[in-house]
């Protein structure tokens, strides 16, 4: 399925095709990848790759929905550079990439617990201590949100 | 006996707390000898959740906070935030606030360029061209404060515009900058171009070719120093600049002393695009006359009761731009900075990322410090000119 995104063209993809179109689209000419990111949605979270031609400078971005604890497939072997982006993505979305050949935590502590980038993940104040009665607000509710 | 020990591999932590790391690296290396076998860039250590943070700000409230992703290029933080904000609503800047927007960003990318030549050479025992070069960025960082009050982050930028205009000295100062800039930038290149000890340190050293660079997305000086001539200002031009003349420096060798050829090239452009964008200034206003968008200004509030319910409205729930997605990216003095945006129509961005140029350009270093000696890691991470805050986000 094709969009537009400022003039800049959109493919969705059902992760079982993803490493097909990517490969077709990397041998077509958009030989990089300038970004890997996601956006969550509860349930779901929407993956996207950026990629650009580098001798037309166009470029192309590529859509893929994974549910919440579905893994996709790594493109490190297209790619090397991706393996940083998949672990952040690991470790911001809880998002898994069978095939990985390091998936850690990048940017987290090694033994932090949640996937804070995910929607659900509360942004609080920390606690603090000997402050009994004094309940940790989310900084959101100083401007609140209106639709 | 002593064989075995040549064999031996030592593990050595560089950083995180290393003066030469710009910040808070860490590098876990493997040493044979003094040669690196493999190294392994430890991040996260200034990790800040500002992707998340901008989900819980108005839009008008994420400026603060873009400003100190990239600390030494705000500016291009600002621009980039702002650019995507306005092409998601449609908003056409006023040409007075394009060219006071390019004048800054290109002084942000001088003062950035002098802070790693600063830097860089101080690594290698060269304190007075750190002090040269500090001396020179002070200019500029006066410039800021005498427009903003703020000496390192201007934070003018608005959606569609600039908060106020330009100080009535800022043109004389800024041309007295660039007058006396090229005195500076000779003395610069005479310390360090033809210096021996610049040249056999940098010389050969942290090689990241055309093909490594396209395998790990770096961009700005790194791409450039392998040959390629990919800026976003001449590929995807965003403000007026395709209304100057410019020049895109390469250099084919892609070692750090191509980086820092083309890093020297750069402040040359860059003060001559300030120069012609000082030139084309003109009166006009500096921000959109969209009292959605933008504050009404002061002296209609004392007159119009329409302006003070659009300031009320603005500040206490701001602007909300339409349902939407938008990337858009601008150069700033490491490479490229995408900003994705993601709009529900609330006052609020859904889901802002951040594409930091510096994140790939610590990635590669893995790739790159193999076989050289512990000496030239120093080298190689200042040669990327990374910065942390841009890393960790």
């Amino acid at each position: 399925m094709t969009t537009s995104l400022g003039g800049m063209k959109v493919l969705e993809v059902k992760k079982e095709g993803l490493i097909d179109l990517l490969t077709a689209l990397k041998s077509e000419g958009y030989a990089v990848l300038v970004d890997l990111t996601a956006t969550d949605y509860i349930t779901e979270t929407k993956v996207h790759y950026l990629l650009r031609n580098p001798t037309t400078n166009e470029r192309v971005r590529v859509v893929v929905v994974v549910m919440r604890g579905e893994k996709l497939p790594t493109v490190t072997d297209l790619w090397p550079g991706a393996d940083w982006y998949e672990r952040e993505l690991y470790d911001m979305f809880g998002v898994g990439f069978l095939g990985h050949p390091d998936l850690k935590r990048i940017l987290m502590p090694d033994n932090w617990e949640g996937h804070p980038m995910r929607r659900d993940y509360p942004l609080m104040e920390e606690p603090v201590q000997f402050k009994h009665g004094v309940e940790p607000k989310c900084p959101s509710e100083i401007i609140p949100h209106v639709k | 006996m002593l064989n075995d020990l040549h064999d031996d591999i030592l593990e050595l932590n560089l950083g995180p707390q290393h003066p030469s790391t710009h910040g808070v690296l860490r590098l876990k290396l493997r040493l044979k000898g003094e040669e690196v076998v493999s190294a392994e860039p430890v991040i996260g250590y200034l990790h800040t959740g500002i992707e998340k943070e901008c989900e819980t700000r108005t839009y008008m409230q994420v400026f603060t906070l873009v400003d100190r992703i990239d600390y030494l290029s705000g500016p291009a933080e600002e621009q980039g935030y702002a650019g995507t904000v306005e092409q998601l609503m449609g908003l056409q800047v006023p040409e007075r606030a394009q060219h006071i927007r390019v004048i800054l960003l290109e002084l942000a990318r001088i003062a950035s360029h002098l802070v790693w030549i600063g830097t860089s050479a101080l690594e290698l025992n060269m304190s007075s061209i750190y002090m040269y070069a500090f001396a020179e960025r002070e200019k500029i960082l006066d410039l800021f404060e005498e427009m903003s009050g703020a000496r390192m982050f201007p934070s003018c930028w608005r959606v569609g515009g600039l908060a106020y205009d330009l100080d009535p000295h800022f043109e004389e100062n800024t041309r007295k900058f660039l007058k006396d800039f090229p005195r500076t930038w000779k003395d610069l290149d005479a310390l360090l171009t033809d210096n021996y000890v610049w040249r056999t340190r940098l010389e050969g050293v942290a090689i990241i070719d055309k093909n490594l660079c396209e395998a790990y997305m770096c961009t700005g000086p790194v791409i450039r120093g392998a040959g390629v001539p990919y800026d976003i200002r001449k590929v995807y031009p965003y403000l007026t600049y395709n209304e100057y003349a410019f020049d895109i420096p390469t250099q084919p060798e892609g070692d750090a002393f191509a980086r820092y050829m083309v890093r020297m090239e750069e402040m040359k452009q860059s003060a001559s695009i300030v120069e012609q964008a000082l030139g084309k200034l003109k009166p006009g206003p500096v921000i959109v006359d969209d009292r959605k968008v933008a504050l009404p200004p002061r002296r209609e509030l004392v007159r119009s009761m329409e302006a003070v319910i659009h300031q009320f409205k603005l500040v206490s729930s701001g602007i909300q731009p339409p349902v939407g997605e938008v990337y858009s990216c601008v150069e700033s003095a490491r490479g490229e900075i995408g900003y994705y945006l993601v709009s529900d129509g609330s006052n609020k961005p859904y889901r802002l990322r951040v594409r930091s140029p510096s994140f790939p350009h610590i990635q590669v270093l893995k790739e790159v410090l193999k076989g050289y000696l512990l000496s030239d890691v120093v080298v190689a991470i200042a040669s990327v000119d990374p910065i942390l805050g841009d890393v960790d986000r």
